[in-house]
């Protein structure tokens, strides 16, 4: 014999036996009780009634019976599990819509929670990094790029690194990667490689999976010539083999020892480094003038990034130690430091937008709630009569509650799993299309949290879904209800308020989120606008060449037919930030207690304005002479020309003893929503500074720039063929690709807004279709008494339109109100910006004429006798 | 005792089928006259009450059914007690023994 509990469980499953046993056996009893009264000498009739009488309720019984037999409440939910699956398939479109709405809402939701996670709030993966900071200097507006302070100089990083009393651990990187050319074992390919000092390594508390770093004797400017490599590379290209410790890499033709690979993963400073090199900082070094080190530090237990910043700022205010005169202090340095915590330095450009990102997918799954609500409520209504109808029988509240939510919660389960689905398709999707600049995304998956958070939303939402059709029925009077709904029309004015309240509020809140995305869109499209200085058309950024070559190269590289123009910089416009340094301007004296003025430099080759399609405004740009005889000219930007010479000319003055010759159109130099900066160009062989390792190489063509790519490569394959060609991509892509960071956000906030559009104006058009539907037997009415047809579907077309306008009007209200919280994000445009308004407006406006228009329609067509025989 | 129809707590009317039972196996129909009889029909049970009691039974593991023939040559469901049955039985029955010179104790006690 089974246990109790166990016979009870496994009865639910034998429910329509068992219920078909107890009838048989009622009725044998009753069949027995009757011959027994018939031998009492009853009549057939009375017999069966004394029967029935005897037995007592036999539906009574049948109802206790199955109390027994199993668990009243297991039995009842397979009932209604049962009773659900049926009748949501009998309205499969309904419930296809609300599993729709959840999976794409979800999805999309999951996803990009997800890539935010991954971005922004996974620990980056050294030891003890909450502790790790990074320290920059503050810079007076007049030398301020960004907003992120000033790099160190070498004799900077040591006053730094022997007298702060915060630090435990204190390293310096070049943040600038070195593109340097591997050869040897296969084809040449191009590297990023870092230079850093030792002691970072240990300040990220990494170490490598094979051989060792390299040791801070290694590191200084007489040591010898020893790199790290990545995981990655060592995969790739070396197969794993534990011998390439030892072995001698070529690069740039100079040899280097692999002394270790660093783990896999490791990334420092940005995606895809392959090696690192030592800085070969000097302790003896008296040199201020170039500032290029980025400082990192490991706070003392104890410390914190505010005794950080005031220690850093002690220091700074000690720079005249170092050898800085006051007038660095009036105009380069403004006392301040910036001790960040090294995370913010990895993502911090995204927080913002990627906050904004939130904030979207939280409109995003608003809007699918209340699409989701405003189904339940209206299918409630539809079958407020037969819920009336239960309550009546005696059926609980409570058993009609679960059945609600027997209904809403698989639905949402559904929904929710089939959102999972969606978000790991769109993750994919989202990290294949994206530049390689946004930080750690090819590492992004569905983050677990956003995995728990969506099955915990689902369940809530199942959960609290399953209680809207009880509160509406709670808002109505189960007798009116009968008596109205019943036959279908004259529905009760509660109802008629109700219905309207849902559409406003879903047309309202439509409207709000479209006038947000709209904004987005206007931001991105000022962006894009902006003029970035140069002709971004059809130029190659070629291959490196090592300096001696580079004239040859120019001279060669425009032999080739197609090619227009050619030309070389050190550090192209719109990719990293170059050096910038002090110079002296002739004529304008700097007093007691102010700085030289700080200009960006760049080396360039002949050719290269020419190329870039950069425009010469005034004298000339450079000659071959000025490269050969090195004349010591100098080009300036125009940015430089109206700061000190406005009215006149400059042609012919002289900074820091290089005659000015040119003046050229100002140029962005980092990405198109920093500031224009203000160059100094060099000819490539100056000896001001020191000479180049490596170039970036413009060619104009003057057709497609693909097809002169395999003649490029050929040119350089002659001239060295050792030389890899790496990253040849069109100017047009370059500069596409700079945006790419901020607007990769941006993209996905557009994607996310861009779905809750659609589903927002799903929810308008079906609510409004709905709403209009219900009244169908009242129009029947109307044409019965006879209304002309074209009257009747003016009069649901008008009350549309009025329930629409009110939609708008607070809509409107709405994005008034909350159009400060967006301002900050945004780009060019003001939060009120007209466009964005009116557009919002007007989408809704169409979407609920369309909504009006085709049920007002089909309701004017219907014939009166159908409209009666109502839902 | 004068007891209402469909006055029957749970635990006596276990305690009738068993009772019953106890002289060999019955269809429902017969359990509930057997049960009206020997109460001399003071107790008018509603006789459909026997099934859900029988159905509690069955699961406890105190009686077992079988579709047989009856007497009238009809087939009917026949009921009849386990070996488990026979031990309840015993020990349901010294129960209400002892409550029953409990409560004649108590109430035989003068004020």
């Amino acid at each position: 014999m089974l246990e109790p509990w166990l016979s009870k469980l496994l009865a639910v499953f034998r429910r329509d036996r068992m219920d078909a046993e107890l009838d048989e056996e009622i009725r044998i009893h009753l069949e027995m009780a009757t011959e027994e009264y018939l031998r009492t000498g009853m009549s057939p009739k009375e017999a069966r009634l004394a029967a029935r009488r005897s037995f007592g309720g036999v539906e009574q019984v049948k109802e206790r019976h199955r109390d027994v037999r199993s668990f009243r409440w297991i039995d009842e939910l397979a009932r209604d599990v049962r009773f659900s699956a049926c009748t949501l398939w009998s309205v499969r479109g309904f419930a296809t819509v609300i599993v729709l709405t959840f999976a794409v809402a979800l999805g999309a939701g999951t996803a990009i929670v997800s890539v935010v996670d991954g971005v922004l709030l996974r620990p980056l993966g050294y030891t003890d990094e909450e502790r790790i900071v990074r320290v920059r200097a503050g810079a007076q507006p007049a030398v301020r790029r960004d907003d992120q302070g000033a790099l160190f100089s070498e004799a900077g990083y040591w006053h730094f690194a022997d007298n702060n009393r915060v630090f435990e651990a204190f390293g310096g990187v070049d943040p600038r990667p070195v593109q340097i050319a591997l050869t040897g074992d296969g084809a040449p390919i191009r590297l990023n490689a870092i230079r850093q000092t030792a002691s970072m390594f240990e300040l990220l508390g990494v170490t490598p999976v094979l051989g060792r770093l390299y040791t801070r004797v290694e590191d200084s400017p007489s040591g010898p010539d020893v790199a790290l490599v990545s995981s990655r590379l060592w995969i790739d290209r070396y197969g794993a083999d534990p011998s390439i410790i030892g072995q001698t890499l070529s690069l740039n033709g100079r040899a280097f020892e692999v002394v270790g690979v660093m783990p896999p993963g490791f990334d420092f400073p940005a995606p895809e480094t392959d090696a690192w090199v030592p800085l070969r900082l000097d302790t003896a070094t008296e040199s201020f003038g170039v500032h290029y080190i980025d400082v990192f530090g490991k706070l003392a237990p104890g410390a914190t990034v505010e005794t950080a910043t005031t220690d850093a700022e002690g220091l700074i205010s000690r720079f005249d130690e170092v050898g800085y005169g006051p007038e660095w202090f009036a105009n380069a340095f403004d006392g301040t430091a910036l001790v960040k915590p090294i995370k913010e330095t990895v993502v911090g450009e995204a927080r913002q937008p990627l906050l904004i990102l939130f904030g979207s997918v939280v409109l995003l799954l608003l809007i699918a709630c209340s699409n989701v609500a405003n189904l339940i409520l209206v299918r409630a209504e539809g079958r407020s009569s037969e819920s009336a109808i239960r309550l009546a029988l005696g059926s609980g509240r409570r058993r009609l509650i679960q059945q609600d939510m027997t209904e809403s919660v698989p639905l949402a389960l559904i929904g929710g799993a089939a959102g999972v689905a969606v978000a790991s398709v769109l993750i994919r999707v989202l990290v294949s299309f994206a530049p390689a600049s946004v930080p750690r995304l090819p590492d992004v998956g569905i983050s677990p949290a956003a995995l728990a958070f969506s099955a915990v939303a689902v369940l809530a939402v199942g959960v609290v879904f399953g209680f809207l059709p009880s509160a509406y029925r709670r808002s109505g009077n189960s007798l009116d209800v009968l008596r109205g709904g019943v036959r279908g029309f004259g529905v009760g004015r509660e109802r008629i308020h109700l219905r309207n309240a849902l559409v406003v509020s879903q047309i309202a809140l439509a409207l709000v989120l479209l006038v947000g995305s709209g904004l987005m869109l206007r931001s991105v499209q000022e962006l894009r606008g902006m003029d970035p200085g140069f002709q971004a058309e059809r130029k190659y950024d070629g291959p490196e060449a090592v300096a001696r070559f580079y004239d040859r190269l120019v001279g060669r590289l425009e032999e080739i037919p197609g090619v227009t123009a050619a030309g070389g910089i050190v550090t192209l416009p719109m990719t990293e930030s170059g050096t910038f340094a002090a110079r002296v301007v002739e004529g304008f004296p700097v007093e007691e207690g102010e700085l030289l003025p700080v200009f960006y430099l760049r080396r360039v080759t002949p050719g290269y304005f020419e190329t870039m399609g950069v425009p010469v405004l005034e004298g000339r740009s450079f000659t071959r002479d000025d490269h050969d005889l090195r004349l010591g000219t100098i080009v300036i930007s125009n940015s430089v020309k109206r700061r000190f010479w406005p009215e006149t000319s400059p042609i012919g003055k002289r900074i820091s003893g290089s005659v000015i010759v040119g003046v050229v159109g100002d140029v962005h130099g980092r990405s198109l929503d920093t500031e224009i900066e203000e160059f100094v160009y060099y000819p490539m062989l100056d000896s001001v500074g020191g000479g180049v390792s490596a170039m970036k190489m413009v060619v104009r063509s003057d057709g497609d720039p693909v097809a002169i790519l395999p003649d490029v490569r050929e040119v350089v394959a002659q001239l060295d063929p050792d030389l890899p060609i790496a990253d040849v991509s069109p100017m047009s892509e370059i500069l596409a690709d700079s945006m790419n960071r901020t607007t990769f956000t941006m993209t996905m906030i557009v994607l996310a807004t861009a779905i809750a559009i659609f589903l927002a104006c799903v929810g308008i058009y079906g609510i409004m279709a709905y709403s209009l539907s219900q009244r169908t037997a009242e129009i029947g009415m109307r044409l019965a008494l006879g209304a002309k047809p074209s009257h009747v579907f003016g009069i649901m077309m008008w009350q549309g339109m009025k329930l629409a306008a009110l939609g708008i009007v607070l809509g409107l209200a709405a994005a008034f109100g909350l159009g400060g919280v967006l301002s900050s994000l945004l780009y060019g445009v003001g939060a009120l910006d007209p466009v964005a308004l009116v557009g919002g407006a007007a989408l809704v406006l169409v979407v609920a004429g369309i909504a009006s228009w085709l049920p007002a329609r089909r309701a004017a067509r219907v014939a009166p006798c159908e409209a009666f025989r109502g839902p | 005792m004068n007891k209402l129809k469909n006055d029957v707590p749970y635990g006596t009317l276990d305690l009738m089928i068993l009772k019953t039972l106890e002289s060999g196996p019955h269809h429902g129909f017969g359990i509930a006259r057997r049960i009206e009889e020997v109460s001399d029909d003071l107790v008018k049970l509603n006789q459909g009450s026997v099934y859900p009691a029988l159905m509690r039974l069955q699961q406890e593991g105190w009686i077992t059914s079988e579709w047989g023939v009856s007497e009238a040559n009809r087939r009917a469901k026949f009921y009849s007690l386990t070996r488990s049955g026979h031990g309840q039985l015993r020990s349901e029955v010294e129960n209400w023994k002892r409550v029953a010179l409990l409560m004649s104790r108590v109430l035989a006690v003068e004020p």
